[in-house]
């Protein structure tokens, strides 16, 4: 095994049974299929596909919600099929999910950042410096006494976060977090992600189908039908935008823009990534 | 708008019956409410509610939003009192054709009128002054015990505040999706009990099974923040008695000894009845 | 038919601690088979105002006129109304609820007072039009995809044959085709069928793309009230309400600013190429020559 990976998949499949009208197994639908996924410690990875493609499942067997049905996956060295490791597992990886409202269990919020902490019988004492800790972190800390019901979409979601990092773990698995946010609370919510991966180190594994939230990750890999079909850093994802549009994806429309100037005969080089890299190059020419 | 609302009856504020221990809270309402079936004699009922006023006043809750509980309750509390004015057998007062008041249905309604007033403002004075999170934390703290007999306490209280988080939410819900198909040409007014009963479909199956979802997603969110039971698990708020608390446990025993000597000895007959 | 807004305003719970204006003289007309959208960040009223526009919500200030009548008068059949103005509220598929597809769909026709046949038929007929084929008419709405369940939830209120159909972000947590697929089909219901589209939308990129009107929202006030290029020409007032203007509008802007000789208000993709294309020849051209007057 590898000390500098926290993620080592190989060979992960897993299959949905689908029951007919009298409850008996009819079909089997692969959701995985043969995925390799190997991510080092202290790295921003993005998986993106289309609603569908298998990036949700894959994520569910990050945390050990899931286990694959074939092939072996350790996270941060514990294997996840292994019941003995269940909590360190979901201590190692943690996991934000889609909908603001159906993950936050405390009434109120500093209530619901030391839910995880308690769950791992950890001291009152320093259940409280870890929850004082994570809130900070997200710029949650002055709304600690608050009913979650009074913060906005982003705001939620940070909080959700800060109870996943109020658990210390090593790598933050996020599913989709800012798709049902407005394009501020997508910011927020990305700024937040962004910073705990450079300051505190975190592994962060955002999944998405916004394509402008992962120009600034390590490496980027695209899914569809259970299997990784792209991989690469974002300079070499965004420039094949053909193949990302026949996996029903989106490029930024700077990146877009680049590409059908590319097409026309201008000479502008692969993969542009921002409105500034567009204007630089053209002004270039 | 909904969620603006603050669920269930408390008000907010710091007093000390609000600052009190919510297990002292429980114990005190259990031993209030117990008091109430053994009153029998004029000055016990006048210990009782010299207890709430005093209770009113340091509760710094303004005294109209204990009283409105008793609103709600009104109507019960007239039907209850008229089963028992013409059903009790005894001396008749009054008698109109075959129905007859007797002087001890008389009684046992005044009896039952004050006993259910003060069981709700009793009641009231613990919810207005205690937050729900803090009621299921008492419970789960103050009835540990029953886990021995394989009560699953810790589950109960983690349910009622999951249940009492989502309240607002599956409201607002309701009101969406009843949005959504009024303007589908919904219609949940007109009619009779029947249809109005089968227009509610629209409304009920798409609650449900949103309210499914929401269950799944949060026993998935729970699990992956290493949720596995009671077992193990510490506090972040943990529930420590201080010394409030215990001279509050020691003026409801004394509270506890005054009416069971006036049980036992001081039977007095209600003295505006002959 | 015609919605016209006068001086609309609305507050909700007045009288009330919890008293809040949500829209402020609001004055607009639409309904001439536009399309039209509606932008604004969260909480600027956007979702109050969608609401006013089938009756489901009544003005406390001022007056709503469909085809000129006062939707507030006494005995207007609001029920009608809900019909020709068709709402299509965010995340539509949490309204279905029949045990097969289609039964859903007849939904609301069913409730117009049609027959069971000619409500069968309408169902039929939008269920084509948001591309659902006959496999799925008897299935149940459950057990379909998210996109599909969301399909399914439009033509539900296409169903009813509305003559102005406003959708509250219809493309919210779908994936970059299941957005696109969405779009097209509402681009095709306007000009096909001369609908009236109203969008309400976070993505400026789609707004662009699609409309021919925008109207942007702020504290409850009709802030602007044009052209895409017009709108998409202020940058900088957009980002002070927490808007943004689609990227192209920001490299088309950056070119403008350094010297290029463009048009700073186009705001699609196309039109952008077109027009560096066009720069970057005549630049070409002019150097070649410059270098041909050198030699």
């Amino acid at each position: 095994m590898d000390r500098d990976k926290i993620i080592e998949g190989s060979g992960l499949s897993y299959h949905y049974t689908i029951y007919d009208d009298e409850g008996k197994p009819a079909a089997e639908q692969a959701a995985l299929d043969g995925v390799d996924l190997h991510v080092e410690k202290g790295q921003f990875i993005a998986i993106l596909g289309h609603n569908g493609s298998g990036k949700s499942t894959l994520a569910r067997h990050l945390n050990a919600l899931l286990t694959p049905d074939e092939g072996t996956l350790y996270v941060n060295g514990y294997d996840t099929r292994d019941a003995q490791y269940l909590l360190k597992i979901r201590q190692s990886a943690g996991m934000v999910f889609q909908n603001p409202d159906n993950q936050i269990i405390g009434s109120v919020v500093e209530e619901d950042v030391g839910f995880g902490p308690e769950n791992m019988g950890l001291p009152t004492k320093m259940i409280w410096e870890r929850v004082e800790k994570a809130l900070k972190a997200v710029g949650m800390w002055k709304r600690r006494g608050d009913s979650p019901a009074r913060l906005s979409g982003g705001q939620k979601q940070r909080v959700a976060i800060a109870g996943v990092i109020a658990m210390r773990p090593r790598c933050i698995v996020l599913d989709e977090p800012t798709a049902m946010l407005d394009p501020g609370g997508r910011k927020e919510v990305l700024q937040t992600i962004r910073e705990l991966n450079e300051k505190e180190k975190i592994t962060i594994i955002l999944i998405t189908h916004y394509m402008e939230e992962v120009t600034s990750a390590d490496q980027v890999f695209v899914m569809d039908h259970g299997k990784i079909v792209m991989s690469g850093s974002p300079r070499q994802i965004f420039s094949k935008v053909e193949e990302l549009q026949s996996y029903r994806m989106d490029v930024p429309q700077a990146t877009l823009l680049a590409w059908k100037l590319k097409q026309r005969g201008l000479n502008l080089p692969d993969g542009i990534l921002s409105v500034e890299e567009l204007v630089d190059a053209l002004n270039q020419l | 708008m909904l969620r603006e609302i603050t669920l269930g009856q408390y008000y907010p504020g710091t007093s000390i019956l609000h600052r009190l221990d919510p297990r002292v809270k429980l114990t005190g309402t259990l031993v209030f409410i117990v008091s109430l079936f053994a009153f029998s004699s004029v000055s016990s009922y006048l210990a009782a509610t010299a207890a709430l006023i005093v209770m009113i006043v340091i509760s710094e809750v303004p005294p109209g939003f204990m009283l409105r509980g008793l609103r709600t309750i009104f109507l019960l509390m007239l039907i209850t009192a008229l089963f028992n004015m013409f059903l009790t057998p005894g001396d008749p007062i009054v008698k109109v054709w075959k129905l007859q008041i007797t002087r001890e249905g008389v009684e046992m309604a005044i009896h039952m009128a004050f006993r259910l007033s003060y069981l709700i403002i009793g009641s009231s004075i613990m919810t207005l002054t205690t937050t729900p999170n803090q009621l299921t934390d008492g419970l789960e703290t103050g009835l540990h015990w029953m886990n021995r007999i394989h009560v699953p306490v810790h589950e109960i209280a983690m349910m009622m505040s999951i249940a009492l988080r989502f309240i607002p939410i599956l409201m607002e819900e309701t009101n969406r999706i009843m949005s959504a198909q009024i303007s589908r040409g919904a219609d949940f007014e007109s009619g009779g009990p029947i249809r109005k009963a089968k227009s509610l479909i629209p409304l009920l199956i798409p609650l449900f099974v949103s309210a499914f979802r929401r269950a799944n997603d949060l026993a998935l969110a729970m699990e992956a923040r290493g949720y596995h039971g009671g077992d193990g698990r510490t506090k972040m708020k943990p529930l420590i008695y201080k010394k409030r608390d215990r001279v509050a446990y020691l003026i409801i025993a004394g509270y506890a000894i005054v009416m069971f000597l006036m049980w036992k000895y001081g039977k007095i007959k209600l003295p505006f009845l002959p | 038919m015609e919605l016209r807004l006068e001086h609309v305003g609305h507050i909700y719970n007045p009288g009330t601690t919890y008293e809040r204006r949500a829209l402020d003289d609001v004055c607009m007309t639409i309904g001439n088979g536009e399309f039209i959208g509606l932008i604004g960040h969260t909480g600027s009223g956007k979702s109050t105002l969608v609401q006013h526009l089938n009756g489901l919500l009544l003005p406390s200030e001022g007056k709503i006129y469909a085809d000129g009548e006062d939707i507030s008068a006494e005995g207007y059949p609001l029920r009608k109304l809900r019909f020709r103005v068709g709402l299509v509220f965010q995340y539509p598929e949490y309204q279905l609820f029949e045990s097969d597809v289609l039964k859903d769909i007849s939904f609301g026709p069913k409730n117009q007072g049609l027959n069971p046949e000619e409500a069968i038929q309408r169902a039929r007929e939008a269920m084509r039009s948001v591309g659902l084929d006959e496999s799925y008419e008897t299935r149940s709405p459950f057990e379909l995809s998210g996109g599909q369940k969301r399909r399914a939830a439009i033509a539900g209120i296409l169903a009813m044959n509305p003559e102005i159909l406003v959708l509250d972000e219809p493309t919210a947590g779908m994936d970059p085709g299941g957005r696109t697929e969405i779009l097209q089909l509402l681009k095709k219901l306007q000009e096909e069928r001369g609908i009236t589209i109203l969008l309400v939308s976070h993505s400026m990129e789609d707004v662009a793309d699609y409309t021919d009107r925008i109207i942007v929202m702020e504290e409850g006030k009709i802030l602007w009230d044009e052209k895409p290029s017009k709108i998409f020409s202020r940058i900088k007032e957009l980002e002070k309400i927490s808007l943004a203007a689609p990227q192209v509008s920001y490299v088309m802007a950056a070119l403008h600013e350094s010297g290029w000789d463009v048009d700073p208000s186009v705001t699609t993709i196309d039109q952008a190429a077109d027009e560096i294309e066009a720069q970057v020849r005549k630049r070409q051209a002019a150097a070649g020559h410059a270098a041909a007057q050198v030699e």
